[in-house]
């Protein structure tokens, strides 16, 4: 479970994915994907880090 | 000016083997009896939106026969202590004369356990103050303990806080409630040892024993003009000041959209209502009952209040403020952790006792205590108006 502030100015409640959990840091740069959940072709948001190093601004974990 | 007149409390148990109806009715009919009131003589009533106690069959049921004023208060468990503003309120103003403040609970043996996992699909919350939690579900984050938890670990990395700093101030309590009769904790020793070996509830902030206790009971109050309490039997306890502070973005148990995660602004805006309107500064505080359903927010509130810098709550913990010696004794029955969860009601029943002289954890010359949930609160006192 992680807080995620976006770029865009908003915090989102999401996962952290693609990441062991000794590797977790807060403020570390993350980036979104989509998980299908369900039977009902749902998808919600998670995070797993950054394939890219941020220019400007951090798309960080929140806590 | 009202006072808390009288107070009354069922057994705090797992397991109560009856309804909230029946809880509310057994504490209320206490609570009549500890001030020397009837039925009869109350004509309003104040409780909690979530709790699950109709007016209409508690009017029936402990018999009273014209309520004039009645209300509830909202936020759940960060509203507890808005029963007693509420109250003055309706009081100072003439509506009401005698009020009926109550909670009843089956934290433990009702139909969901309250410390479980949420789930429902509704898009309202039946004014739990939930709404919002749908938009955490679908992540896992179903249980308070998890939404206590976000805020908590944002919390301890930006002071540097570990989980014994925060087991100290559990041990604190626990202790408070070791020697309590009416506690959960009574007789149950917990060293910080025993803390650190309770297993995970949300790693790395919330142990089990971080957790309050879920509690099947009912707590209440009588509440009435200060005048009035002269004439009743037990020492008055006088609503010296009473506010509430719920702040855009907020939400009931976890504040996941405040600018700041590690700091509960909620109760930083309290402390500038209680202490900024009243005339009442922190050093006339001799005593204070915090909500603490899970313990960082104890340490979080003790820094919004004002009764230390942030992120100095596991000092001023560790030196043992706490304590009934300390600067600021805290949560003397036990608090929620130790004594039960009667959602926040049974602090105010304890500061009662302790302005009364009857505390088991007496505080030697109390005169003035702070009670506080979050983003409600009073300032309660046995000083003249």
């Amino acid at each position: 479970m992680v807080l995620v502030d976006l770029d865009e100015g908003i915090r989102l409640v999401s996962n952290l994915t693609d990441c062991p959990t000794d590797d977790v840091r807060i403020g570390m740069p993350v980036e979104v994907h989509f998980v299908p959940v369900g039977d009902d072709a749902v998808t919600i948001p998670a995070f797993r880090p950054s394939a890219f190093r941020p220019v400007a601004g951090n798309a960080g974990v929140g806590a | 000016m009202t006072a808390i007149v009288g107070i009354g409390a069922t057994e705090f148990s797992r397991q109560a083997g009856r309804t909230e109806l029946q809880l509310a009715c057994e504490s209320i009919t206490a609570a009549l009896a500890d001030c020397g009131l009837t039925p009869a003589d109350v004509n309003g009533l104040v409780s909690y939106t979530v709790d699950p106690v109709e007016e209409t069959e508690l009017v029936r049921s402990v018999g009273f026969q014209e309520i004039n004023w009645s209300s509830r208060v909202p936020y759940g468990g960060g509203g507890s202590m808005g029963v007693l503003s509420h109250a003055a309120g309706a009081i100072s103003s003439g509506i009401a004369e005698v009020v009926v403040a109550y909670r009843a609970i089956r934290a433990r043996s009702g139909a969901t356990r309250f410390g479980g996992a949420k789930t429902s699909p509704s898009p309202t919350s039946n004014h739990a103050g939930t709404t919002a939690m749908q938009w955490a579900m679908p992540f896992g984050v179903l249980t308070p303990a998890s939404w206590m938890g976000l805020n908590s670990v944002r919390y301890m990395h930006e002071y540097g806080v570990t989980s014994e700093d925060i087991g100290r101030a559990v041990v604190q309590v626990r202790a408070y409630a070791e020697v309590n009769p009416a506690a959960w904790g009574y007789q149950r020793h917990m060293s910080l040892e025993d803390h650190q070996n309770s297993r995970w509830i949300v790693e790395p902030c919330i142990h089990l024993y971080d957790c309050c206790q879920e509690t099947d009971g009912s707590v209440a109050l009588v509440i009435t003009s200060a005048e009035r309490a002269r004439d009743l039997p037990q020492r008055p306890v006088r609503v010296g000041a009473a506010a509430a502070a719920g702040l855009f973005e907020q939400e009931i148990a976890s504040d996941f959209y405040r600018p700041d995660l590690s700091i509960m602004d909620g109760s930083v805006a309290l402390a500038a209502q209680l202490f900024g309107k009243s005339g009442y500064s922190r050093g006339d505080i001799d005593a204070a009952m915090i909500y603490d359903a899970f313990s960082p927010i104890l340490l979080m509130q003790l820094e919004a209040l004002g009764f230390c810098e942030f992120g100095e709550a596991k000092d001023f913990i560790a030196e043992g403020n706490l304590a009934l010696d300390g600067a600021l004794p805290t949560n003397t029955n036990g608090g929620l952790i130790g004594e039960g969860y009667i959602h926040g009601l049974n602090l105010v029943s304890e500061a009662v006792r302790q302005l009364r002289g009857t505390a088991v954890n007496q505080v030697a010359d109390a005169t003035t205590i702070l009670c506080t949930a979050s983003r409600t609160g009073a300032i309660l006192t046995t000083d003249p108006a």
